[in-house]
């Protein structure tokens, strides 16, 4: 019986208006992403290849990953170039992004937003009638007049309408990454392919708790046009507003100081030392070493608030799936805050490495110097317990709202 | 007639539940949102008013021309506006080791956010089934079946559907304005009233636009599940897709040069290779004053600063003779600055050209759709936007032309009492210009989103154009 109304569920969807129309957006959302975010990552590696040190120039340069196409997150920022320069200061070189202030306007059109919002929009949309338009319609009677009891039906329900909603998302992925593959310079690891495959299984039970916040909304209402608000509105709440609240709030709760407050902090402590050497009242010696101790003091002191604010945002957020899915996607891509860390914690280790050199009159560090290094974290070291955690996270919001869906429908008024 | 229709649409909308559920929604979300920002705003202004006592206590203790222009940075205070519209961050040009990645993940909540989201959302919903919504129940055939034109009853539900989803709208703003009028860290002006009154109506007309493109979508289907599946589809091609999209297809059509290394080519140009170029010019003059007055330098090369003042003081040639050499000496080095300084300028210059090229088709891409045109139109009236930066960089430029003529005057008149004086050596400079950040005109400010808002105008024309003819062969049966 269960398979009898999965085919039913499958072919009475697919042959909706609604199908048809979600499928043509998604499809074409998740190809133009594709596209652009493609030949975005082709720019950087090119800008990338550019910008390589030479032998001997002190610079730490991260390579753009291919995985940024699907969850761009932080990237641009990782592979800006880092100078170290005169007193172990790091002077870091523009995005390439940062002359063209409209960027700052929009969001970034990569596959996370797609499947974060526009295919979080999707799974309501196929959720939202399921229940209520079945009542409306004068179907759900009907069905459950037969031999089904209510627990198979509303599990048929569920998993036709999701395969539904899942099978032409899966072939527009896949449509998308076999283009993508096809370019000479796009080059995906065995690492790389597990990531994805990880990201895909991580992408659809995200799209399930939206598909069950939809069927619980479906049966906790009595009619569509009332399901369809409150499931319009809960999107909005649970993809835009919960995050981007939380996020301001953090800043509230844990205060940082500006960009431009700390690099003038930076530049006083530089400029203090430089002109109380020239006067005579420091040791020459000590010049270098104490531009460096004052800086690493201030980045200390930084990143301790920062941090403060990271976990109290993270946790803030992660109210809503598209928090813990965003976090989950962009660490896993090597685009995240964990990826963050560990770039921000290699150039200082290199920085302290070559710390000491002789310098040009300009600051500039000559002399033989070691190139930098880097290894983007491993799978594993991604899916710490803080990504596993996020996992579970949504693998307890799938299981909160179906079984309030569940429960709802068992009270159901068919009539 | 028309009234009663208007009167019957209020009534029935501000009666369901999309209404209810929006305007709880709406106004919770924005107060939340305005006090958290305002509180963050307060944070700004201490951060900023930080960063002026730090810098004068710095200059106070450590000023010395040559190093003065990594410490003259003028700062832009937070604007008046950052507790209702963020726009762009004031240090969005600013490169750090140390950055907040956050907004860069989960962009931060506004009123703009509020309007654009979650209430063109509700203009769709209020709107989608206005035409057939009606005709599904059977009440279009009995309203037209008075005396009374399809286009009065278009325009009622227009005025009707309007001025409900403006109810919740204006109830957030209101609570908003009288929440920051209230707030001691908030100083608003007559102007920033006026700027708050044109941002509500540049809203209205944003609103209003989903809600023609509902009304239309609405006269164009026969059921309402057929309409918002399709209002939804355009309003995500509107608001998600072509301004998120537009700045990429820019810079993908219209490519700068690597942005880095431009930059790093003109720190070389000012920095080693004026060294450099100074160095060889001031070398040819020392060589011309030892050739020329040998006596006068094999004097002068031994001598300690203290005892070059005493021979000035004492012995007129050879004060003229040093004042004429560190006089020409710092000709060569103005000379070598402005050398490199026009080849940096020429390579700057060639990037921005590309810049203002790409920000243009990026501007004009997102302007396909109302969502960007009403983002230009809120940051730009508001000074959060990019003519608020411009305008910053303006006056900053000007500031720093008025700092550097104080500081060259300064210097004049302090070798003029001690000519050893050198540009490493402490200069009082505590009676210097200050900078003050003066928000653009309101005028001004209002010339430039004029543009927008008559893009947001034609797209309403549109839309009731497409509604007006929609419903005009619009099958009531």
């Amino acid at each position: 019986m269960l398979k009898t109304i999965i085919i039913k569920e499958i072919q009475a969807t697919i042959s909706s208006f609604k199908f048809a129309v979600i499928t043509i957006l998604s499809t074409t959302l998740i190809l133009t992403s594709f596209f652009i975010m493609t030949n975005d990552y082709l720019a950087r590696l090119e800008n990338y290849e550019i910008l390589q040190p030479q032998d001997n120039d002190p610079t730490a340069l991260i390579k753009p990953t291919p995985l940024s196409i699907f969850a761009k997150g932080l990237d641009e920022n990782l592979c800006r170039s880092y100078q170290i320069h005169f007193g172990g200061q790091i002077i870091v070189g523009s995005k390439q992004q940062s002359v063209n202030s409209i960027f700052q306007f929009f969001t970034t059109p990569d596959l996370l937003f797609v499947i974060k919002v526009i295919m979080g929009l999707a799974a309501m949309l196929f959720a939202f009638d399921a229940i209520v338009g079945e009542k409306e319609s004068g179907s759900l009677k009907l069905a459950l007049s037969n031999s089904v009891s209510r627990p198979i039906w509303i599990l048929g329900k569920w998993l036709g309408g999701f395969i539904s909603l899942i099978v032409p998302f899966i072939l527009a992925l896949l449509i998308g990454f076999t283009i993508i593959q096809i370019h000479p310079d796009i080059v995906f690891s065995s690492t790389h392919l597990h990531i994805i495959t990880l990201m895909l299984i991580i992408s659809i039970i995200y799209l399930a708790v939206f598909y069950s916040i939809g069927f619980m909304i479906s049966s906790l209402t009595q009619q569509t046009s009332a399901s369809l608000v409150l499931s319009l509105f809960t999107w909005t709440l649970v993809v835009f507003i919960l995050p981007n609240l939380g996020n301001i709030l953090a800043k509230q709760l844990a205060p940082l100081p500006s960009v431009s407050q700390l690099e003038q902090q930076k530049d006083q402590i530089w400029i203090k030392e430089v002109f109380e050497r020239i006067q005579g009242r420091t040791d020459p010696g000590m010049i270098e070493k104490n531009i460096n101790n004052g800086n690493n003091r201030l980045m200390e002191n930084y990143r301790m608030k920062f941090n403060r604010r990271t976990i109290m945002s993270k946790n803030i957020t992660r109210l809503s799936p598209a928090s813990a899915f965003t976090f989950i996607a962009i660490d896993l891509a090597g685009t995240g805050l964990l990826e963050e860390r560990h770039v921000k914690q290699a150039i200082l280790t290199y920085k302290d490495l070559i710390f000491g050199n002789d310098t040009d009159s300009d600051g500039n560090i000559t002399g033989i110097t070691p190139a930098f290094s880097f290894h983007r974290l491993s799978i594993s070291s991604r899916l710490n317990s803080e990504t596993l955690a996020n996992i579970g996270i949504l693998i307890i919001f799938n299981f909160i709202f179906f079984s309030a869906a569940y429960v709802a429908f068992l009270k159901y008024d068919i009539r | 007639m028309l009234k009663t229709l208007i009167m019957k649409e209020i009534q029935e909308q501000v009666s369901s539940l999309r209404f209810i559920t929006g305007l709880i929604l709406c106004v919770l979300i924005t107060c939340t949102a305005v006090v958290i920002l305002t509180n963050n705003y307060k944070q700004e202004q201490d951060n900023f008013q930080q960063q002026i006592t730090s810098q004068n206590h710095f200059l106070n203790n450590y000023a010395h021309t040559n190093r003065i222009g990594a410490i003259i940075t003028p700062n832009r205070p937070p604007a008046h506006f950052h507790p209702l519209v963020l726009g762009l961050a004031n240090d969005t040009d600013q490169q750090s080791f140390d950055t907040d990645p956050l907004p860069t993940l989960f962009p931060p909540l506004d009123l703009i956010f509020i309007i654009t989201i979650i209430l063109s959302l509700m203009a769709l919903l209020l709107s989608h089934d206005g035409v057939c919504g009606e005709r599904e129940k059977g009440t279009l055939k009995l309203i037209l079946s008075n005396n009374v034109s399809r286009g009065t009853v278009l325009l009622s539900k227009w005025i009707g559907g309007t001025t409900t989803l403006f109810i919740p709208f204006i109830l957030s703003v209101l609570f908003a304005t009288l929440y920051l009028l209230v707030h001691p860290s908030v100083a608003w002006s007559a102007t920033d009233i006026v700027t708050l009154l044109f941002l509500i109506l540049g809203a209205m007309t944003f609103l209003s636009i989903y809600f023609l493109m509902g009304l239309w979508i609405s006269a164009k289907v026969k059921t309402s599940s057929i309409s918002i599946l399709t209002a939804l589809f355009i309003w995500i091609i509107f608001t998600l897709s072509i301004p998120n999209l537009s700045p990429y297809l820019a810079a993908q059509c219209f490519k700068i040069p690597s942005v880095n290394r431009i930059y790093k080519e003109i720190r070389q140009l000012r920095g080693i290779e004026r060294d450099k170029l100074g160095r060889k010019m001031l070398a040819a003059l020392t060589a011309r004053y030892q050739s020329e007055h040998s006596k006068f330098w094999n004097e002068l090369e031994p001598m300690s600063k203290e005892a070059i003042r005493q021979r000035s003081s004492t012995d007129p040639a050879f004060n003229t003779l040093y004042n004429n050499f560190t006089a020409q000496s710092r000709e060569v080095w103005k000379e070598a600055n402005r050398i490199q300084a026009e080849k940096a300028a020429k390579l700057k210059n060639n990037l921005d050209d590309k810049v203002k090229v790409q920000i243009w088709a990026a501007k004009h891409i997102a302007c396909l759709s109302p969502y960007a045109n009403f983002i230009y139109l809120a940051t730009d009236i508001c000074g959060t936007g990019t003519r608020g930066q411009a305008a910053y960089k303006d006056q900053a430029a000007v500031y720093l032309d008025q700092f550097y003529n104080y500081l060259s005057n300064k210097e004049e008149q302090i070798r003029t009492k001690d000519p050893a004086y050198n540009n490493n050596a402490f200069i009082d400079i505590s009676d210097r210009p200050q900078f003050i950040y003066a928000e653009e005109q309101f005028t001004a400010r209002f010339n430039a989103i004029l543009p927008y808002w008559g893009v947001l105008i034609i797209f309403n024309l549109i839309f009731c154009i497409l509604a007006f003819t929609a419903f005009i062969k619009y099958d009531i049966r």
